[in-house]
């Protein structure tokens, strides 16, 4: 199995991730950063420290990070994708659709928007692009998926990334309340759910 | 502000497979090993000085990136468009190239005494001018050399194209002289009937080896065979190491002085009354005492070789600095980083800094700068982080403060 970075908006995306892999496999080696729990002047560049560690020990199969709401997500996932491309790494980015457009526009949406951030900062110096694909390839009535490829100059493909997304949020889906006391448990059995877990396993195994 | 190096187009240099840059005041470079960031000074360097490829010495034919057949540089240095591609010689100019390249070492070797000291007199028909030996050289190789024989040192030449005019560039190695040396006996017998080398000179031997032999070139440094291309200032600063016996103290006494009122302005030795390069007082509440500069540490000697270097630019200059926080306390990098802010802000010096200090980008980004500062920097500031595979990401300020602050980003790169 390829090596995995899950890069996601939130905590509770990482409980639920962590709940699928040990769903399928007790003993998988991963670890996780949530970037919002972290003070700035404790930050000292931590995010990096966690990928930089990830890419260093094979035995890590799984680095699932998030990064606190959409933009960090998107910002910090168009700078690590060109670094982690290199060691071939699987790369998953999960997020929630836009309540107020269609799913499928909003999914397209957030992948236009790493795409603009991506090429924005490294199509001038050398060339290399992202590039969404137009289709929805994978969906259930949880769920959406789809791929993007980052291309060199030449067009060619260098790498790929699925982008997964909630209809609505994942905390809607698993009715998580307002003040997410019950988050732990709803997440939990919502990772039990054969149909979403099924999409996932799909995607990852 | 006015960009001295506006834009810059890499193809095919060492680790770059191509890179296009859009530079600022103050260009931030950083990256993991071998990602290329001292490819990129070395490439504007070269692309300002065209006869620094003679710093590649013997490696000079190495700068072409494994998967391109030439190096292509093109932008706007001086506001001017210039396009420089370095490419290994045609075949059929090779064996021009070599008799005219061979001539040329020989009448510069002629040229330096120490290295036929002894020999010329002895051993050279007195009235032989230099340019007069070297052309009867040439008739004797183009009569004596086959062109299939000289192809084997094609390594030893390269050709920097700048705007379409060729200049070829000559590091004879062992190659080029298995070539002379294949024909050692017909030469020498030729040069002797030409009256080119005396009759019973005592020690003959002595210069054939030196002629024959085909020695590196002095200092281990190729050289062009034609004319040398002209270069653009720019200054190169790889280590800020200063050699202070080298050094006029008389002819300096205004820079010295200037590097004293920097040195007590920012407290950057306490107790600092005078400072000279050869002693420092200092004065303190028990009275005056004297430090030979010798005796300073690492990292004071490295901040006066960095500040030496720095204060004698010219206004509107490019300059190339290597890793400026080798062997500097992180105190000291604070004042530097303002320095280097002052430097570009005040004097028009564009500058090209590579660096893997965290420490360096921190003040950059930092809080420590003053309003001024800061602005400057939000207009005229640029950090490429080059990464693995061909890849790099460019951060204007704004976007640099943002991943370092609030996405905990290592701007120096995974």
């Amino acid at each position: 199995m390829k090596n995995t970075a899950v890069f996601c908006e939130g905590k509770n995306d990482i409980k639920f991730f962590k709940n699928i892999l040990e769903k399928y496999d007790d003993n998988i080696h991963y670890s996780t950063f949530k970037g919002e729990e972290v003070e700035y002047e404790k930050l000292n560049h931590q995010e990096t420290e966690y990928v930089r560690n990830f890419l260093s020990y094979d035995r890590q199969k799984f680095l699932i990070k998030s990064e606190g709401g959409k933009p960090n997500l998107k910002d910090a996932f168009a700078h690590f994708a060109a670094h982690l491309l290199q060691n071939n790494t699987r790369m998953i980015v999960m997020t929630d659709t836009d309540a107020s457009q269609e799913h499928k526009n909003s999914l397209h949406k957030f992948t236009d928007d790493i795409k603009k951030i991506f090429n924005s900062r490294h199509k001038e110096p050398t060339g290399h692009t992202l590039h969404p694909e137009k289709n929805i390839n994978r969906k259930n009535s949880y769920l959406l998926a789809k791929q993007s490829y980052i291309l060199n100059r030449e067009g060619e493909k260098e790498s790929g990334f699925t982008t997964v997304a909630w209809r609505e949020s994942l905390e809607t889906v698993a009715g998580v309340k307002e003040d997410y006391s019950d988050a732990e448990e709803k997440i939990e059995n919502l990772a039990q759910n054969s149909v979403i877990s099924d999409f996932f396993k799909q995607i990852i195994f | 502000m006015v960009k001295l190096l506006d834009e810059m187009k890499i193809e095919g240099f060492k680790a770059i497979d191509y890179l296009n840059l859009r530079p600022s005041s103050i260009n931030i470079i950083t990256g993991r090993n071998n990602t290329g960031k001292t490819s990129l000074l070395e490439a504007i360097n070269l692309f300002s000085d065209p006869s620094s490829l003679k710093d590649f010495k013997k490696n000079f034919s190495e700068i072409i990136n494994r998967k391109s057949s030439q190096c292509r540089i093109n932008g706007s240095l001086f506001k001017e468009k210039k396009e420089l591609i370095i490419k290994p010689p045609k075949k059929d100019h090779i064996f021009q190239y070599f008799i005219q390249g061979y001539a040329n070492f020989l009448e510069n070797s002629l040229e330096t005494s120490w290295y036929f000291h002894g020999d010329r007199k002895n051993i050279l028909e007195e009235k032989e001018s230099r340019s007069d030996i070297s052309e009867k050289l040439k008739e004797v190789l183009k009569k004596h050399l086959e062109l299939e024989g000289v192809e084997k040192a094609l390594d030893d030449f390269m050709v920097i194209s700048i705007d379409n005019t060729d200049y070829p560039f000559f590091y004879p190695s062992e190659k080029s002289r298995g070539v002379i040396s294949a024909k050692r006996d017909v030469i020498i017998n030729e040069l002797k009937e030409m009256k080119l080398i005396r009759d019973n000179v005592e020690d003959e031997g002595r210069f054939i080896r030196r002629l024959f032999n085909f020695p590196s070139p002095l200092g281990g440094q190729g050289f062009f065979i034609e004319t040398t291309p002209t270069k653009k200032e720019l200054t190169f600063i790889k280590n800020a190491s200063l050699s202070i016996n080298d050094i006029d103290k008389e002819k300096n006494a205004v820079r010295i002085d200037n590097i004293e009122d920097f040195l007590k302005d920012k407290n950057i030795v306490e107790d600092l009354k005078d400072f000279n390069l050869e002693t420092l007082v200092f004065e303190d509440n028990k009275g005056k005492y004297s430090v030979p500069f010798q005796f300073m540490g690492g990292g004071f000697k490295s901040i006066i070789g960095f500040l030496w270097k720095l204060s004698g630019k010219i206004d509107s200059e490019i300059v190339l600095l290597e890793e400026p926080e080798n062997h500097l306390h992180p105190g000291y990098i604070k004042e530097v980083v303002s320095f280097l802010i002052r430097l570009a802000q005040e004097e028009n010096i564009q500058l090209f800094i590579t660096t893997h200090d965290t420490d360096f980008i921190n003040e950059l980004l930092g809080e420590e700068l003053d309003e001024e500062e800061k602005s400057f920097l939000r207009e005229e500031f640029n950090l490429l982080q080059l990464k693995p595979g061909g890849f790099a990401e460019k951060f204007d300020y704004k976007e640099a403060e943002t991943h370092l602050k609030e996405l905990s980003i290592d701007l120096r790169g995974v």
